[in-house]
């Protein structure tokens, strides 16, 4: 049963206990607690409408009405807070009498369309009316029916976004949507309108209902007003199972369920499972629409072998044969240390580990990594930054802090679900939220301090806020003398103007992180994709000790991916962690001794051509290595490419065999979130064609070189076991660390300063494939403040070429709602668009200028 | 574009009386000046408390004098004041509810038009007692010239000293917001006005919390009525035992009752609390009997949520207490009179039709209640009534009050169970004759 966020609030104030007596059953609960959460404590279920467990209760549908003896009217019981002695009855006459008086208001001008819409079967009107309502209705007129310019008949159906479907006659004006969208997303593009009984919900005048979390309103919805394009008249809601799994786009590791027709094997839709640790119960739009790329008619369903220039279907044996051929000739010739593998960080633990265990045992080389989306990777295991990547994080406990400092990561984009969690914590417990970014984001709407730094300033801000700390007072002074010579600049003023801030802005996000009794730093994509990561590592290290927040919250750079964590624990970098290492070497006979290479390592050896053969498990490092001129040549060099993906892409078209994978909904699997929680994905359909995981992939192949990876199931289980065991402590320095704030300069011919990133509603390149969410965003674009267009004079939707030094490409202009400077963003996550040509590898920050089409 | 609203008032008498002080100088053209103002007397109060008075001080004086909230629920202002929790280290707020729009009533809007700056300073010594630094008037939207005189008089008040920063030297800073409301019933009431007033649309709270400890911005706010406030001053420099000899013993002081309908002089008129409602009503000075001379029918005393009087019921005091006593309520204190000729279906058929227009929404009860409601009413009217109407009314009704979040639902209902208990057999003549039963002709023969 869900927590609510009201009983965690009461819990926190801790204001004693109260006792009282419902239905007879004495309980004692928290002061705070309302009767209504009290009553679900007994298993009493108190019929609502517009009660919500994770939003402010408003009191507004009179449906949860309760008697409480010495009051004379009847008391709502999701706002009412429980007193000492009180005596409630849940199901007395009078109540029952409330009840069918509120069901019988309801229904008079509720539209009868049970038999058509989509919300039957599930519908908290339906269930309410047959357990408290009238068999008859006295209403006697004509229904109240919406009608506009767009809607002449009684069918109110009106699409208000890309997935959401109105209709208006069908509400019954809880407010839950407009409430959940406005307090929990911090969203407007949904709000009431006019009053009284012809109050409608309605999208904002002029805008749709697109926002990244658009499809919870629908999932909160009672009835059915507002309802999903993707489940519209498909299938019934009693003529489907649900199998529990765990979303594949993001690392949160957000709890869902597929709704599956058991006989078809098709996934009808995703809805939220509510992990009250994790998610809440929200889901982001990718999470949520994202399970149709399984459903796609576009999936690769057989083998491809590449024979005189053209892709051929192929049958697996025949595939496998080919690879195995293939790889055991470059092996005997180049040697093992010219293989190289790939995987992809949304795949299970099983099907990461059996990747690794093939390099390793089978084709004895260590060049495999995962992190096929960044930038010149940290070459050591024990490096700063990917301490910090595997530091201690737990999502509830963001719930608890005072002070949350957002560290450049643009959560909307890439963490959606933790965006959420900081938005409660502000809202509901009183936290305060620092942002601090190179460009305007949305997340800092909750935010006391928006600071916004020059792009590629990060540790000149962070050593500004420590020097800040110490020149203030606010630290031991002791420890601030040893540590002011190793930062240079040397004083907040300078650190300040490096970055572009003003000092008072160091100075109160110091006071807050040294006065807060619990804190909580997120780091996040900005900072992990920059060139310059180790240092801001360090300089994060630096905050992190001095203010001493190891022991009094929590400090870490965001994980991303289903299972880049997985990943990383099961030792598939070139250089482990070294009890990771340890127990590899333990485990295998023979470790591999070959020299570790990263991905950027090992693109630059392809092109060199000392590195001949690659495996892809999964990745379009094409579309999505920054530098796509480099990665093209890499790969153009390479003497033999195997691509295992779902869909085609620029990547596999290049590969000499293509191998259908299977989505993770296809066969059950363990991912670990981004707090280091395994959990388990089950199987919800059969595989598509003849795809198959990738598990099943590597262990077939180890077979072909005699070589099997594994005895059993049971035995690759307990050799993740082991590795998972590990403790993963990584320690992060022992000694405060120097660091020297870089001035990034921006090339005049190439002033804006340029972000790739994810859409908000993508992640990677696979979810251009669901339908719904290409409805969302299904192209690339360049998205700009709206004072930038104005001074480029290009107007929303217009094309412009986009170049920077080493390449350039056109798209369409995409105004912001939220940048107000010079930088901009553009997505990555639309094949064909090429926006990865603009990166350059070496740069600290990339920049482009931007030119109209028709100059 | 705004209209200066020509009402007939009592000034004459109040300009020379020693009792009524609401309507001193209220036709005095010009009053609202902080010259004339001041000539009057006016600010004498302020600085009074300024000089010398401790916030809890005038908080004890204002609940002696037992003045009482002058909107319509009569509730101890001085009482209310004292629910502002001490300890809070959040900021207060004092907002001016300056959104007359009970059917019937007018008297606010001559007070704001005519002596704003007496308003002004009542806010000022409420804003003081509970520790305010920034005060809120929120002016119902169509009320245009009183927005402009309220505008002008609050430029004035700042530029003669008596509002902004270390005010007469005495160190305590004040501001004032004039705020516009955009035409809503609801927002009268105080939760919807503290939710239109943060930008919101204008919906009920529901309480608790109450706005004394979280309103405005989740911060103490008090919110009280025009003609609360503009009593205020008085108060403060004639003494409490002054006022409380005033009106009756429970509903102490003065208070300005708006008197239209049928009835030869409507107007507002300032009289002390207790005075005979049939005395307002026939007496030369004031109502000046019924129009056309007819019989009288009704009365509502209180504004369009109070229950009606029979004209066997109109020897009572207007006071708090007597109206009770008649099963009705003082309210607003807007006397609405009709005669004969008046059917009481079609004046139920206007009540529950302005009650379905301003609800805002929010609960179910209200929401659909109201509308079921008219539409029922309104077809009883058009004659074409059914048996079992009258029974779903009273059900529907039964169902309504006390299960909303605000009054408005009560106050929709209780007239209508009202003429339903005093006048039943005009409504089931109304239904088996499809037709009024008087000969009513509206409006003015």
């Amino acid at each position: 049963m869900q927590k609510t966020t009201n009983e965690q609030l009461a819990e926190k104030r801790a204001g004693g206990e109260v006792t009282l007596t419902i239905d007879g059953q004495e309980i004692t609960v928290t002061k705070g607690t309302t009767v209504l959460e009290a009553a679900r404590k007994l298993g009493i279920h108190i019929p609502t409408f517009c009660w919500h467990p994770k939003v402010k209760s408003v009191g507004a549908c009179r449906m949860c009405y309760v008697q409480i003896e010495k009051m004379p009217k009847l008391a709502v019981s999701c706002a009412t807070e429980v007193m000492e002695g009180m005596v409630v009855h849940t199901d007395s006459d009078m109540v029952k009498a409330g009840r069918k008086a509120v069901i019988e208001f309801i229904l008079a001008n509720h539209p009868l369309d049970c038999p058509t819409c989509d919300k039957g079967g599930e519908c908290d009107l339906q269930n309410l009316t047959f357990a408290h309502g009238v068999d008859d209705s006295r209403f006697a007129f004509r229904k109240m029916r919406f009608t506009d310019d767009t809607v002449t008949t009684t069918f109110d159906d009106v699409k208000i976004g890309p997935e959401i479907v109105l209709n208006r006659n069908r509400c019954i004006l809880c407010y839950k949507c407009v409430r959940a969208n406005k307090e929990a997303f911090g969203e407007y593009d949904l709000g009431a309108f006019e009053r009284g009984n012809i109050t409608e919900i309605n999208s904002a005048p002029g805008e749709a209902v697109d926002n990244p979390y658009s499809g919870n309103l629908v999932e909160i919805c009672p009835v059915g007003a507002l309802t999903n394009s993707d489940w519209r008249y498909k299938i019934r809601v009693w003529l489907t199972t649900t199998t529990t799994s765990i979303c594949n786009f993001t690392s949160s590791g957000t709890n869902i369920l597929f709704w599956k027709d058991p006989h078809k094997n098709h996934i009808y839709r995703v809805t939220s499972r509510c992990h009250d640790d994790i998610d809440d119960g929200w889901l982001a739009d990718l999470t949520r629409y994202g399970y149709q790329i399984v459903t796609s008619r576009e999936r690769l369903t057989k083998p491809l072998i590449m024979k005189g220039g053209k892709q051929v279907e192929a049958t697996w044996d025949e595939a496998l044969g080919h690879i195995h051929k293939r790889f055991s000739e470059i092996k005997e010739k180049k040697g093992a240390v010219c293989i190289s593998g790939l995987a992809e960080p949304n795949l299970d633990n099983a099907s990461l580990y059996a990747f690794q265990k093939f390099f390793r045992t089978v084709l004895r080389t260590n060049n495999i990594d995962f992190r096929s989306h960044y930038r010149y990777l940290p070459e050591t295991p024990d490096s700063m930054f990917t301490a910090l990547c595997a530091q201690p994080f737990r999502i509830r406990d963001i719930d608890d802090s005072e002070v949350i400092l957002v560290f450049g990561s643009d959560l909307i984009r890439e963490h959606h679900n933790e965006y959420l969690r900081i938005r409660k914590a502000c809202n509901f417990f009183g936290a305060r939220v620092y942002s601090a970014t190179p460009y305007a984001v949305k997340a800092a709407d909750v935010a006391t301090l928006e600071s916004m730094y020059r792009p590629g300033t990060e540790e000149a801000f962070l050593n500004g806020v420590c020097l800040a700390a110490v020149e203030d007072g606010l630290v031991d002074a002791r420890v601030g003398k040893e540590f002011q010579g190793k930062l240079k600049p040397g004083t907040a003023a300078a650190c300040a103007e490096l970055a572009g801030v003003g000092v008072d802005d160091l100075k109160l996000l110091a006071r807050a992180l040294a006065e807060g009794k619990k804190v909580t730093v997120i780091a996040g994509e900005i900072v992990a994709r920059s060139r310059a990561r180790e240092t801001i590592a360090a300089a994060l290290c630096n905050l992190g000790r001095l203010f001493s927040l190891p022991s009094k919250g929590q400090m870490a750079v965001l994980a991303r991916y289903a299972n880049s964590v997985g990943a990383e624990r099961l030792g598939l970098v070139s250089e482990p962690f070294a009890p990771v290492k340890a127990e590899l070497e333990a485990m295998y006979e023979q470790y591999p001794e070959c020299p570790a290479r990263t991905t950027d390592k090992m693109l630059a050896l392809m092109k060199k051509e000392e590195i001949t053969a690659m495996f892809l498990l999964g990745g379009n490092p094409l579309e999505m290595y920054p530098d796509r001129e480099f990665v093209s040549e890499a790969i153009s060099k390479l003497d033999f490419l195997v691509a295992c993906d779902l869909f085609e892409t620029e990547t596999t078209q290049r590969a000499e065999v293509v191998l259908p994978l299977c989505s993770w909904a296809e066969y059950a699997g363990d991912y670990i979130n981004l707090e280091g929680r395994v959990q388990r994905a089950n199987k919800a359909v059969n595989a598509v064609g003849e795809a198959r995981p990738g598990v099943e992939i590597m262990t077939a192949l180890a077979r072909r070189f005699d070589r099997p990876l594994f005895e059993s199931d049971v035995h690759m289980q307990s050799e993740i076991d082991r590795l998972l065991n590990i403790e993963d402590v990584r320690p992060l320095p022992a000694d405060f660390v120097e660091v020297v704030a870089e001035s990034p300069e921006i090339a005049k011919e190439y002033p804006y300063p340029l972000y790739l990133c994810d859409d908000p509603h993508h992640s990677g390149h696979l979810s251009e494939k669901s339908a719904s969410l290409a409805a969302f965003a299904g192209e690339a674009y360049i998205e700009l403040s709206s004072e930038l267009a104005g001074r480029l004079d290009v107007a929303d939707g217009s094309s412009v070429r986009v170049e920077s030094e080493i390449g350039k490409v056109i798209v369409p202009v995409k105004i912001s709602e939220h940048l107000d400077s010079e930088a901009v963003l553009m997505p990555r996550n639309f094949s064909g668009s090429g926006v990865n040509a603009l990166m350059m590898r070496k740069k600290r920050v990339d920049s482009v200028k931007i030119t109209k089409l028709d100059e | 574009m705004s209209f200066y609203s020509p009402v007939r008032t009592n000034a004459a008498e109040a300009a020379s009386s020693d009792k009524l002080h609401l309507f001193k100088y209220v036709e005095d053209p010009e009053q609202h000046t902080v010259k004339r103002y001041e000539e009057h007397g006016g600010y004498a109060a302020w600085k009074k408390v300024l000089a010398g008075m401790k916030p809890e001080e005038v908080i004890e004086t204002v609940k002696n004098s037992g003045l009482r909230g002058r909107g319509g629920a009569g509730f101890p202002t001085g009482v209310k004041w004292s629910f502002v929790p001490k300890a809070s280290p959040k900021p207060r707020y004092l907002c001016c509810n300056a959104d007359e729009s009970e059917p019937g009533t007018c008297k606010d809007r001559v007070l704001m038009e005519r002596d704003p700056h007496a308003v002004i300073e009542g806010m000022a010594i409420g804003a003081y007692a509970i520790g305010c630094h920034l005060m809120f008037i929120y002016i119902r939207g169509e009320f245009g010239h009183c927005i402009e005189r309220m505008e002008q008089a609050r430029k004035e008040a700042y530029e003669a000293g008596h509002l902004g920063k270390n005010i007469y030297g005495s160190g305590y800073d004040l501001d004032m917001i004039v705020h516009t409301g955009g035409g809503a019933y609801i927002c009268g009431e105080e939760t919807a006005l503290l939710n239109s007033l943060e930008g919101e649309k204008g919906l009920s709270r529901i309480r608790p919390p109450f706005p004394a400890v979280e309103g405005l911005y989740a911060c103490p706010t008090i919110v009280n009525n025009v003609e609360s406030l503009a009593s205020v001053p008085h108060i403060i420099n004639r003494g409490a035992d002054w006022y409380r000899k005033l009106g009756t013993e429970k509903s102490t002081g003065t208070k300005v009752f708006s008197l239209s309908g049928h009835v030869k002089q409507p107007g507002n008129y300032e009289v002390e609390l207790g005075f005979p409602l049939k005395k307002l009503i026939y007496d030369e000075q004031y109502g000046g009997g019924i129009l056309g001379d007819k019989k009288l029918k009704g009365v509502i005393p209180g504004g369009a949520s109070t229950p009606f009087l029979k004209p066997d019921m109109i020897d009572v005091g207007l006071d708090y207490e007597s109206l009770v006593e008649q099963s009705s309520m003082l309210g607003s204190g807007a006397i609405i009179v009709f005669h004969e000729d008046t059917c009481i279906v079609w004046v139920i058929l206007k009540l529950i039709h302005f009650f379905r227009h301003e609800s805002c929404g929010k609960c179910t009860p209200c929401r659909e209640g109201t509308g079921w409601l008219e539409q029922i009413i309104r077809r009883i009217e058009a004659g074409e009534g059914r048996k079992g109407d009258l029974e779903t009314i009273e059900d529907l009704c039964g169902n309504i009050l006390g299960r909303t979040i605000c009054p408005l639902g009560d106050a929709a209902v209780m007239p209508i169970q009202s003429a339903l208990r005093l006048w039943r057999e005009e409504w089931e003549y109304h239904i088996e004759n499809k037709k009024c039963m008087v000969k009513s002709h509206f409006p003015f023969k």
